[in-house]
């Protein structure tokens, strides 16, 4: 509640003119009793005073990004001179509609009055930039948060791959390939070595062709076809045409492993994982159903199957904020996910 | 007795309630006006003479009523197209005869001899030193002296409704603390203010010619 307010920027503004006119109330006072006067005195000071100060938000928003510095030195000094124009103008024609009956003269030559609003430009200035590096800050956290995840999510499809009853089902499959001197042995190794290849070496990038990530997907369907041969119904149908996207590796594989984490016997017997993606421009859909024994929720966080779609929940969020759907449906025979992400050209 | 009351009065209006610590020019803004420097009457027979005795750009006021007179030094300012006068009181109300006796005592002292102790002066020392600023207009043969309104500015200072700098010495009297260059810019903003300066009851002087 209380970060929420100090974090709030309306209340920041008000907390900064507060003090702002506090201690111009303070140095301007004329004489030992301060008064009703020292107190309108100091609402007009603060309104050339707010002039430079909101002028150098956003000068400095606006040219500092952009290296303008020669340009916003320039305009800076033209606010300045335009805030003591400002506070003459007040004090010496406006001041007499804005309180009548009041005597205020301007007090101030305007040197001085050019150092009082520099003040406020020096003050504003480290302010802001001050709240630029705690936002630089925060996002560098959140950065360090994303790699953290990433590498999390890395070791995970990692350990999956490397997971010693995977590769202890293939390798089986493989001896069994050997034994009847399958001509598909030398393939089934192939894929496998190209699976830990991909994994250990595209898997660190940020992002990687499309294509790339199909062809580990599709490794990976294949090796479980041959390690489940008729047993389950496996399809991955797949229609992405010749565009050339990006894409954060092994997010897709996520939700293949949590299918095949899960698949199960439905009530009329079947065993099946079928999967479909369509690229339409840069709109890619991932559909992924499997079979299943019992209904499943369809996130549980504090449960082996939740753990990883949680993950990817979270990597969504900050790899492709607002540009991503998922959603994950449960059925008594079905468990669907969807994913529509829309990816770089 | 009543006739020294009646003189005291009299020279008691020459000194306002407000005075100034600063005067309100600079060796820099002094004006001088050529049709100041003459003898002038005011209607309660009081005579007002400016002169000059050096190359300053000041001058001195004598302002005599009966055989009472009194020494100012005098200062006028153009601000706005408007002249505005700076007295100062430099000596204290006396009587010719006060004059002489003191005259005479001085140089007795210098003689060696002792004076008579005896004096009306204590009596009209009732000037603080200050500045005292009037507004001043030329008609012809006229000049109309416009004193501060000091009712309406202890009202206002009461109501605390002007921020000028200033000290209360005590219950009537207000002494302003302001520097020449605020009250320069506070007679320039308010130098036509017809509240400010009683514009209603300005003291008329008119010029003595001699016969």
């Amino acid at each position: 509640m209380i970060s929420a307010i100090v974090q709030n920027q309306v209340f920041q503004h008000l907390l900064f003119w507060t003090l702002a006119g506090f201690i111009i109330f303070r140095i301007t006072a004329y004489n030992a009793e301060l008064t009703l006067t020292d107190f309108y005195y100091t609402l007009l000071f603060l309104i050339p005073a707010s002039w430079v100060v909101y002028w150098n938000i956003a000068l400095i928003e606006r040219l500092l990004p952009k290296h303008q510095y020669w340009k916003l030195l320039l305009t800076i000094l033209l606010v300045l001179v335009t805030g003591v124009g400002w506070y003459y103008l007040i004090m010496n024609y406006l001041v007499d509609s804005i309180f009548p009956g009041y005597y205020f003269i301007s007090y101030y030559q305007p040197g001085t009055i050019l150092v009082f609003l520099s003040g406020f430009w020096l003050l504003s200035t480290l302010l802001n930039l001050s709240k630029g590096w705690f936002r630089e800050q925060e996002q560098k956290q959140q950065i360090q948060l994303l790699e953290k995840q990433k590498t999390q999510a890395e070791l995970d499809a990692l350990k999956a791959q490397l997971d010693p009853h995977f590769l202890f089902n293939n390798l089986n499959s493989l001896y069994s390939l050997a034994l009847e001197k399958d001509p598909k042995t030398p393939e089934a190794i192939l894929k496998l070595s190209e699976n830990l290849r991909y994994v250990l070496y595209e898997g660190g990038a940020p992002e990687v062709e499309l294509k790339q990530d199909l062809q580990h997907l599709l490794n990976y369907f294949q090796l479980q076809k041959w390690r489940f041969g008729e047993e389950m119904q496996l399809d991955l149908d797949i229609q992405v045409g010749e565009n050339s996207c990006q894409i954060a590796p092994l997010l897709l594989l996520t939700l293949v492993e949590n299918s095949f984490k899960h698949v199960g016997r439905n009530r009329s017997g079947q065993y099946a994982i079928k999967g479909k993606i369509r690229l339409q421009e840069e709109k890619l859909s991932f559909s992924l159903q499997n079979t299943i024994n019992q209904p499943v929720e369809v996130v549980k966080p504090h449960t082996n199957s939740g753990i990883g779609l949680v993950n990817l929940q979270k990597r969504l969020e900050i790899l492709y904020p607002e540009r991503y759907y998922f959603n994950t449906l449960s059925t008594s025979d079905e468990f669907i996910a969807k994913l529509e992400l829309r990816l770089k050209l | 007795m009543k006739k020294i009351l009646f003189v005291a009065l009299l020279f008691l209006v020459m000194q306002s309630c407000i005075t100034s610590l600063y005067p309100l020019y600079t060796e820099n803004t002094l004006v001088t006006k050529k049709e100041l420097v003459a003898t002038w009457k005011d209607k309660e027979g009081m005579y007002w003479k400016f002169y000059q005795t050096d190359k300053s750009k000041k001058y001195h006021l004598r302002c005599r009523a009966n055989n009472y007179y009194a020494e100012y030094e005098v200062g006028m300012v153009k601000i706005e197209g408007n002249y505005f006068l700076d007295i100062v009181m430099q000596e204290q109300p006396i009587s010719d005869e006060e004059a002489a006796r003191i005259k005479k005592e001085e140089e007795a002292q210098k003689n060696g001899k002792k004076g008579a102790e005896n004096s009306d002066v204590g009596f009209l020392a009732y000037n603080i030193p200050g500045h005292s600023f009037y507004k001043l207009g030329f008609k012809g043969e006229k000049i109309y002296v416009y004193p501060f309104n000091e009712d309406y500015l202890k009202e206002l200072f009461e109501q605390r409704k002007i921020r000028i700098k200033h000290e209360n010495t005590d219950s009537s009297t207000t002494v302003l603390t302001a520097s020449t260059k605020e009250l320069q810019e506070f007679f320039q903003k308010y130098g036509n203010d017809a509240k400010l300066f009683d514009s209603n009851e300005p003291k008329i002087l008119s010029k003595v010619v001699k016969k």
